[in-house]
């Protein structure tokens, strides 16, 4: 058998937790799912921070090696996405936060933990809940960003399994 | 004033089912399949519980009629029982003989987030020592379609 895969949101103060999450809109309110032409960024702000984490439910015996990055898609003037993985949970902000730029390679990926803070997730290990750290998010814009959409990016979430 | 839509979407990230599937053999003659006739779906931790009695460990995808086998005893990598990737032409001695097997799998998600593509590449070979204690690595990558490459 293998790990089945989905991605998981955690939003609001209270930890709501999603997952299966249906897409990773950025925009100015915390929620999941958002529908950006209701919650638009400003151009000169930033979105409301995104925490994920990758969920393995199903059965394996090991994952490891995650890693995250973008791999393609060119940012329009004054946009940039942020990120930072092993972070711990805080409520989501729309105040710009000091993470770096997301990595754009495989030789630069964030390499992502288990949530437990251990490099592998073992299937059925006692405390393991197979999800894996959060990865946190962040879209941001000036007042030069062209208003309407940006241009499409391509993400990738790789790891190891047996 | 401008504003700025990031709309980016999940898929639906079911399991692709794998094309490859495994069989282990044991030093005592056991075999245990990915697969067994009766349904039930072996956890890899089996026989990796059992490493140090692992004879042969094989990948197999009957539709394309390929099989890639790691002979543990000798340190070798066969395909399709025809040919040997490695000849043993200079009968090198491989000590502490160690199975390689993972699956990397790359998640690939658009710009909306949507799942376009899921790649799951095998990496199959073994580790060893060789006669002067330095540890080596000989792995194969085979992708879905069964291609391969060879690397040390």
């Amino acid at each position: 058998m293998a790990a089945t895969f989905q991605f998981s949101e955690s939003n609001t103060v209270s930890e709501t937790i999603t997952d299966g999450i249906a897409n990773l809109n950025f925009g100015s309110n915390d929620s999941t799912g958002l529908t950006p032409t209701s919650y638009p960024v400003i151009a000169g702000e930033s979105s409301f921070e995104k925490y994920i984490r990758a969920k393995f439910t199903s059965t394996w015996t090991e994952i490891s090696n995650m890693k995250f990055w973008k791999s393609a898609g060119t940012l329009v003037t004054g946009e940039a996405i942020k990120a930072a993985a092993n972070v711990s949970f805080a409520t989501p902000s729309a105040t710009a936060n000091a993470d770096s730029a997301i990595p754009t390679s495989l030789g630069t990926a964030l390499s992502v933990n288990s949530a437990e803070g251990d490099s592998t997730i073992i299937y059925g290990a006692s405390g393991v809940s197979g999800y894996s750290a959060y990865i946190r998010l962040q879209a941001d814009t000036t007042v030069s960003s062209p208003a309407g959409s940006v241009n499409q990016k391509t993400f990738i979430y790789q790891y190891d399994e047996v | 004033m401008n504003s700025i839509i990031n709309n980016i979407e999940m898929g639906n990230n079911s399991m692709l089912p794998l094309s490859f599937h495994w069989t282990a053999k044991f030093n005592d003659g056991t075999i245990i399949e990915q697969f067994g006739e009766d349904g039930i779906d072996n956890n890899f931790k089996i026989v990796k519980e059992r490493f140090i009695d692992l004879k042969y460990f094989q990948l197999h995808n009957q539709d394309l009629s390929k099989i890639f086998t790691i002979d543990l005893e000798k340190g070798i990598i066969k395909f399709c029982d025809a040919q040997e990737f490695e000849e043993e032409k200079e009968k090198e001695i491989k000590n502490n003989i160690r199975l390689i097997y993972f699956r990397r799998h790359q998640r690939i998600f658009n710009g909306k987030m949507e799942e376009v593509k899921h790649v799951i590449i095998q990496y199959l070979g073994y580790q060893y020592q060789d006669i002067e204690g330095k540890n080596r690595k000989v792995i194969l990558k085979i992708d879905e379609n069964g291609k391969w490459v060879l690397g040390e």
